[in-house]
């Protein structure tokens, strides 16, 4: 055969894997959007799924390992993006809403880790699925309220709640780890050392990479089309130091965003740009997560997964109606807000994965479990968040909005 | 419905309201936050009254019935302190101003009423663009007749109490040029503008009937004007102003109102007429544009002269009523105001020049209301 022809058998690049993906997602978030009046990231994670359910993501480019840096990135931006959400100066003004907080996350992780053992799992799985199971997924929500526009109470609490308990989840499960290992492994002071390490690194960069956005705020215009360059530029680079100290690549996002709100009043508005790299980064992220959807998960731990999403739902719920009218909220918000807090993603995977490769054994089951109840609410999640963002009048729904006359 | 009759009312009494934005604290554009300010405010003691408005996004404040400046104030500081502590502790910010600066309309929701779904499927895009604040002030009258007698008295000063209260230079993003672009938005509204000039409540009442007839309008409710009778209260309302930056300014307007209405009704310097009318457009719209830089044309002597020339001229004349009323601490404020520190729109226009980002204009006019002090009505 001539040089000059494409090879025999035609082998697809990575590229044109890719290019498909993007089609794909586009279209059915339209078709999501328009048609189903769904969040266009239900559109996305089903096209992720589908390709999951064709087997695409072990045999194409699409695998995980090949589009880990853009999922990362994805993920820092939209995690970065809720820390500059969340008011931190708002909990010393409202405490029951910083009671909140700690309930939702305490009350659901007790409440799921109770019942998994009443299942019969061992102790210390449970209690890491049930640290896993306090994260809101940061992406669900920043992506749902930026596309329906959303403002208002339920709102901003959910934002806030979201950030506060992807925190937690993060920090718990690291000292979980840390506490099985000093089980596990003997006797070993050093053990503790590593989510000290961990925890104190990855504040350290969040500061460094606030204080350099802070700076290059200052002394560029970061609303001008290269300020996209230098703030994404800024993010991978503290990603890639977060890893070459082996630091957390989410808490260091989740940080700096934090810190960067708490850091000066003014106002924080993204510009128009930044939003659109945003959505293109996060379709991505979507796409990669509908990929890792293991339907397969369902039938091992299918079971344990709907018990988890319950106690979560339960553990969420009651005290933010208990707290509602202390915190200023009315019954009718604070069910809302309850219920819109249901999504769990992203971390709770990339948790589950970390802890997976610490633990084989009993992380099996535990990833096992993560998978299942991702299955579930990767599809159901956003589509509550959505739906209770109309129900308390704090986005309009897809028929309002495209001028639908009487 | 025929008009109601005409409520006895202390003479000179004054009553405020306030329309004010509710903002986010993030980006600063407007978020709907009336209702959970309601609630959180519910069963706590505050003087006055506070109403939801057309959109979520705008709460109206409104003091119990005054007798004066120092009272007026007083409520005003009451009513804001209750709200600023809710607000804070709902993460939500309430400024003053006649325009949210950069807000986009299609964003904004109708409060959950009948009336006020009424109105916006009557307005369509009219009720969400113009989103607008403004002051209202209520001066009791002795009488129907003296009410529709100060009414046409008082709107020669029109212009005066649109320089000196306005604050929405910005709208939609853009620098308008105006110092009151408010008021453009009231304008679009079919029965805006001046009262139809009758001077007896009998002739009044058979304008009303003719225009009910018409079918156009069933209450008081349904016109717009510049100064409305408001015979429930027996009171005529003055709707031209901004809402300004503090409640002190909101106070001093009051005030100077209600020295001018002494003045007036004691003295009754000149008879109004139909004639009056010929300048009242021309006049308002150099206040709006210009604030004290624009032109006045006097009705009686068609001499011109500046807006803020011609406030001077009646604070001197009013200075014994106002004394009197205890309303010349105010009223000098608003003199300084003229004589060179400029209305709420020059405030902001040069803070805007300083850092260019609107929401952090609209962060400094949050400020502003929450902390300004009960003797400056100027922004701090």
């Amino acid at each position: 055969m001539p040089g000059f022809l494409p090879d025999w058998p035609i082998t697809l690049p990575a590229l044109m894997w890719l290019a498909m993906a993007l089609i794909l997602a586009g279209l059915s978030g339209e078709l999501a959007h328009r048609v189903f009046r769904l969040p266009r990231i239900t559109g996305y994670i089903l096209t992720g799924l589908l390709g999951s359910v064709l087997g695409l993501g072990e045999r194409t480019a699409l695998s995980q390992s090949s589009l880990r840096p853009v999922i990362d990135l994805a993920l820092a931006f939209l995690l970065f993006d809720l820390g500059t959400r969340v008011n931190l100066r708002w909990l010393r003004h409202n405490p029951a809403l910083a009671l909140n907080s700690l309930l939702e996350s305490l009350i659901g992780a007790t409440v799921v880790a109770l019942l998994l053992m009443a299942l019969g799992l061992d102790t210390s799985a449970a209690l890491i699925v049930a640290a896993l199971s306090m994260a809101t997924s940061p992406a669900i929500v920043v992506r749902v309220v930026t596309e329906m526009r959303a403002t208002g109470q339920v709102t901003e609490r959910l934002q806030t709640l979201a950030a506060l308990n992807s925190l937690y989840a993060i920090i718990t499960v690291k000292l979980a780890s840390a506490g099985l290992a000093l089980i596990e492994g003997g006797p070993s002071a050093l053990a503790w050392l590593g989510p000290i390490y961990l925890l104190a690194g990855s504040i350290l960069v969040a500061l460094l990479l606030a204080r350099t956005i802070t700076t290059l705020n200052r002394r560029t215009d970061l609303r001008e089309d290269n300020g996209l360059l230098l703030l994404l530029g800024s993010l991978l680079f503290a990603l890639a130091l977060a890893e070459v100290l082996k630091l957390s690549p989410l808490l260091v996002p989740l940080l700096a965003g934090m810190s960067l709100s708490l850091s000066s009043d003014r106002s924080r508005a993204w510009p128009a740009h930044f939003g659109l790299a945003g959505s293109v980064l996060a379709a991505l992220l979507f796409v990669a997560s509908g990929l890792s959807i293991a339907p397969a998960a369902l039938l091992t731990a299918g079971i344990a997964a709907v018990v988890l999403i319950a106690g979560r739902l339960l553990g969420k719920l009651l005290p933010t109606l208990l707290l509602a009218r202390k915190s200023g909220l009315s019954y009718r918000q604070a069910l809302a807000l309850g219920l819109a807090l249901t999504p769990m993603s992203g971390i709770a995977f990339v948790l589950a994965a970390d802890f997976m490769s610490d633990f084989p054994e009993s992380g099996g089951r535990v990833g096992e479990i993560a998978l299942a109840s991702l299955c579930i609410l990767e599809i159901v999640g956003p589509i509550v968040l959505q739906r209770m963002l109309v129900w308390t009048g704090e986005a309009q729904s897809t028929a309002e909005r495209s001028g639908g006359q009487p | 419905m025929s008009l109601e009759a005409f409520a006895s009312s202390r003479s000179l009494s004054l009553g405020v309201e306030l329309e004010l934005q509710i903002v986010n604290t993030r980006d600063y554009d407007l978020t709907p936050g009336a209702s959970d300010l309601l609630r959180v405010l519910a069963g706590k003691e505050v003087p006055g009254d506070i109403k939801p408005e057309i959109t979520d996004s705008m709460v109206e404040i409104s003091t119990d019935v005054c007798t004066g400046h120092d009272e007026a104030l007083t409520q005003l500081v009451g009513l804001r302190d209750a709200l600023v502590d809710a607000a804070r502790q709902l993460n939500i910010g309430i400024c003053g101003g006649g325009t949210h600066p950069f807000q986009h309309w299609p964003e904004r929701r109708i409060s959950d009423s009948p009336r006020f779904h009424q109105l916006s499927e009557l307005y369509a895009y009219l009720s969400k663009q113009f989103t607008i604040f403004g002051q209202h002030v209520h001066i009791g009258c002795p009488g129907a007749d003296d009410a529709l007698w100060l009414l046409h008295a008082l709107s020669r000063y029109v212009p005066h109490f649109i320089a000196l209260s306005a604050s929405s230079p910005f709208v939609q993003g853009e620098d308008t040029g105006f110092h009151s672009a408010r008021l453009n938005s009231v304008f679009a509204f079919p029965l805006s503008g001046r009262a139809p000039f009758v001077l007896s409540w009998s002739a009044f009442e058979t304008y009303f009937d003719s225009m009910t007839r018409t079918g156009v309008v069933d209450s008081m409710k349904d016109f717009y004007w510049d100064i409305r009778p408001k015979p429930e209260y027996g009171t005529i309302e003055i709707r031209v102003m901004d809402t300004p930056l503090t409640v002190a300014k909101a106070a001093a307007m009051a005030a100077y109102i209600q020295a001018l209405a002494a003045w007036l009704l004691d003295t009754r310097p000149f008879a109004p007429r139909e004639e009056d009318y010929l300048v009242y457009t021309f006049n308002r719209f150099q206040a709006c544009r210009f604030g004290f830089d624009g032109v006045y044309v006097d009705p009686e002597s068609m001499a011109h002269r500046t807006i803020g020339d011609d406030i001077l001229l009646t604070l001197t004349r009013i200075a014994p009523w106002a004394e009197r009323l205890g309303a010349d601490a105010a009223c000098r404020e608003l003199l300084r105001d003229v004589a060179g520190r400029g209305n709420d729109a020059a405030w902001s226009r040069a803070y805007r020049n300083e850092d260019a980002l609107l929401p952090e204009l609209v962060r400094q006019h949050c400020l502003t209301w929450a902390r300004s002090t009960h003797a400056d009505p100027s922004p701090v």
